[in-house]
């Protein structure tokens, strides 16, 4: 309709355009504004454009003025910097080395340089790792070795900054991305004629009410493009630099991630003076920590919780917020009170993490993180326990009917596409705690993966591992499926007893749990037919009680004297119940997959038929 | 595709535009307008010289001759131009009625003259646009 008002509300070209051509319609000096080749749609075009442009530019900045809305990292940087978070940087993984050197002589002592470079190759990739410290290696009855060396993936490098004061504009920052914040160490000579050199601290892990005004303390900060700034006190929180000082800054850069799990290294060059036919160099601990910088999300799902917390921990997100604020290798993790456990533990609170690329964490980062994280900030009645995840191997076996007719490729290229559909479904749906799996939605995601895919049948079983901490002594064990099971589901891995035979365990479809005479061969555990139960010491051949509808198993004075496959631990498998074919992980429990298994998923193609 | 906020009425409607020159008028000063069969006339010339992308946002609105003056002259680029002619006025410039187009290479201008003959809705007279087409850059 005719209007000689335009309306300013819309944002899109089109929209906009068609404003001003029913702003136009209402006068008749110009009436040729309907079409394109029109001197007035040109000059339609260049005020719809402009308008449309300034539109889009003023949504874009106010998007950028909100931590929820801001796309930039720069912004959201800036935006969590207000709720006093500082990003984690990326983290270098570090190895830990057994070193024992056999030197010309008797030396006082070996020094191990700063600096000192190892390779390592991971699939066929080279990496170098560094000493981040001297060591000094004094012998011990004559044995010149160290243990637990720390190396660190990635470069050291040095930035010298001179300070001039006149310069107002003068800023410190690292020339780097990719830098390992924690490796950062800043020193300050008084002036090029006095070579005093002092190592100042790091302010950001101090509490800045402490802070005095003559205090030797940095400050660093991401700013653009990645970088990291650092920046001095102003004589009222912190020492104030002075003109002519000289700035010694020296880090680490890393590629992070990538590379985790080294696990072989070679020295390069000599190490202590020594060449390699006077040393002995094995690793104690293989690559891990290596982590990616803090994402935007995670900037922004964590930065609100973390002010929210104000770093004490009293409620579980407080935990969950804190911790990932500390540490960057948290792959997933999960916090609760102990009055959830089963049995339910009053008085302590139970955190569970995944970290990335490795299943638990060794005991002394467990360790390290109550003592350095966790005692700092939670209440002091309540108790910190650090579990590892338990992990449930879901075994995936999957009949594919396809059309041959409609198939673009051959069977074996869609064969090995459902089964990275099927390890997607792991990657993206599972994995993590708290994550459900959906039996419908990895049915889809396998009937999705192919045009070609008509049908598909797919049954599910699930593993629960058991780690004898000892054998050949008597244990219980409870084994919480969480979901109904099916009667005569039970099976498990062949170990061996005290009478000599190997065994597994099956039930008997009416709630207990007996241990069957089989036969073990690297491809398959038979029990034996006719089958013949282990009569236990109490002269039956109860081994403990299977609940089919809660999927608690209880195995009592369990006592494996071996593990017929060479591993250390007894795998037990079930089936879900026919009424439930979904799996619901708790608390510390994980969904996963496990790699290695080539029966973990097994993928059987059918080329349809018609008869 | 264009957005009409009026139908096309063959008797009541005066087309009007505004020149691109932007010529001042003598006396008022105002900018001189083109109406009637000059404005359709200028509009024809535009809609052949559009380019694809020019127009934001609308890459579909395309003279759809440029790209026949970058390659060698074969025998069909005539009648490929011609199309393009058609089809471009077809499409967008509803306000004519193409009688005929004829294309003619000029060798030694390295260029094509290219006349198109119409009729305006309102208009019985017929009009020819002459225009020489020919590689700039």
């Amino acid at each position: 309709m005719a209007s000689n008002k335009i309306q300013i509300t819309d944002l899109e070209f089109d929209a906009i355009k068609a404003n001003l051509k029913d702003y136009l319609s209402a006068q008749t000096q110009f009436q040729d504004y309907d079409f394109e080749g029109s001197g007035m749609d040109v000059l339609m075009d260049v005020l719809a454009y402009n308008t449309h442009y300034m539109g889009y530019y003023a949504n874009m900045v106010a998007n950028e003025m909100f931590l929820d809305t801001a796309s930039l990292r720069e912004s959201v940087v800036s935006h969590v910097k207000h709720l006093n978070v500082i990003p984690n940087s990326v983290t270098a993984p570090k190895a830990l080395l057994n070193m024992t050197f056999t030197p010309a002589g008797s030396p006082l002592t070996l020094t191990i340089a700063k600096d000192t470079k190892f390779t390592t190759n991971i699939n066929a990739v080279p990496y170098t790792f560094t000493t981040t410290a001297t060591t000094t290696v004094t012998p011990v009855a004559g044995v010149y070795s160290v243990t637990n060396l720390p190396i660190k993936e990635g470069k050291i490098l040095n930035k010298r900054y001179d300070v001039d004061l006149a310069d107002t504009t003068q800023r410190f920052i690292i020339p780097n991305i990719n830098i390992d914040t924690s490796t950062i160490s800043v020193q300050i000579q008084n002036s090029s004629s006095d070579s005093t050199v002092v190592t100042w601290a790091d302010g950001n892990s101090l509490d800045v009410t402490t802070i005095t005004s003559n205090q030797k303390v940095y400050f660093l900060q991401e700013v653009e493009e990645g970088k990291y700034e650092i920046i001095f006190g102003d004589g009222s929180v912190g020492k104030q630099l002075a003109d002519g000082n000289i700035i010694f800054i020296e880090y680490l850069i890393t590629k992070g991630v990538a590379a985790n799990k080294a696990s072989t290294f070679t020295a390069v060059g000599s190490v202590a003076g020594l060449t390699s036919a006077n040393y002995t160099l094995t690793t104690a601990s293989a690559a891990s920590g290596g982590a990616e910088n803090e994402s935007i999300n995670s900037l922004k799902n964590n930065a609100p919780k973390l002010y929210q917390a104000q770093k004490r921990a009293t409620t579980k997100d407080d935990y969950k917020a804190i911790l990932l604020a500390e540490r960057n290798d948290i792959e997933s993790l999960t916090v609760y009170g102990g009055e959830d456990a089963s049995p339910a533990v009053y008085g302590k609170v139970y955190i569970a993490i995944k970290p990335t690329g490795n299943t638990v964490y060794s005991e002394a980062t467990k360790d390290a993180i109550k003592t350095a994280i966790l005692k700092k900030s939670n209440v002091v009645t309540v108790i910190p326990e650090l579990v590892d995840p338990i992990y449930y191997y879901l075994l995936i076996d999957t009949v594919v009917n396809y059309d041959p007719v409609t198939l673009l490729t051959n069977e074996q290229t869609l064969k090995s596409a459902i089964s990275t559909s099927i390890n997607d479904y792991f990657t993206s749906d599972l994995q993590k705690f708290d994550q459900k799996f959906r039996y419908s939605t990895l049915t889809k995601k396998i009937d999705n993966t192919n045009s070609s895919v008509r049908n598909s049948k797919t049954s599910i079983k699930y593993q629960m591992k058991i780690t004898p901490a000892t054998l050949a002594t008597t244990s219980t064990y409870t084994l919480e499926f969480n979901a109904s099971l099916t009667k005569g589901s039970i099976t498990s891995t062949a170990f061996g007893t005290s009478d000599g035979y190997t065994y597994t365990l099956v039930d008997d479809s009416a709630g207990i749990v007996k241990l069957a005479r089989s036969t073990y061969t690297t491809t398959a555990v038979t029990v034996d037919s006719p089958v013949v139960y282990m009569i236990l010491a109490d002269g039956s051949e109860n081994q403990g009680t299977v609940d089919y509808t809660t999927g608690k198993i209880v195995l009592n004075n369990f006592n494996p004297y071996s593990i017929s496959d060479s591993t250390t631990s007894i795998k037990f498998t079930v089936t879900p119940g026919t009424n439930n074919q979904d799996i619901t992980p708790l608390r510390e429990q994980i969904l996963t997959t496990n790699t290695t298994d080539t029966a973990a998923i097994v993928v059987t193609m059918v080329a349809e038929t018609i008869i | 595709m264009p957005i009409y906020t009026k139908g096309l009425s063959t008797h009541t409607r005066g087309w009007s535009d505004l020149d691109l020159d932007f010529t001042a008028h003598p006396v008022t000063k105002d900018i001189v307008r083109k109406t009637n069969v000059e404005a359709v006339k200028r509009a024809v010339r535009n809609l052949i010289r559009t380019n694809k992308y020019e127009k934001p946002f609308h890459p579909e609105i395309d003279g759809g001759v440029t790209r026949h003056l970058f390659g060698l002259s074969t025998p069909y680029m005539k009648h490929d131009i011609e199309l393009a002619v058609r089809n471009c006025l077809k499409n967008f410039e509803s306000r004519v009625i193409v009688d005929d187009v004829r294309v003619s290479g000029d060798l030694n201008a390295n260029g094509f003259n290219v006349s198109i003959f119409f009729t305006v809705i309102n208009s019985p007279e017929p009009i020819e646009v002459r225009l020489f087409l020919e590689r700039i850059r």
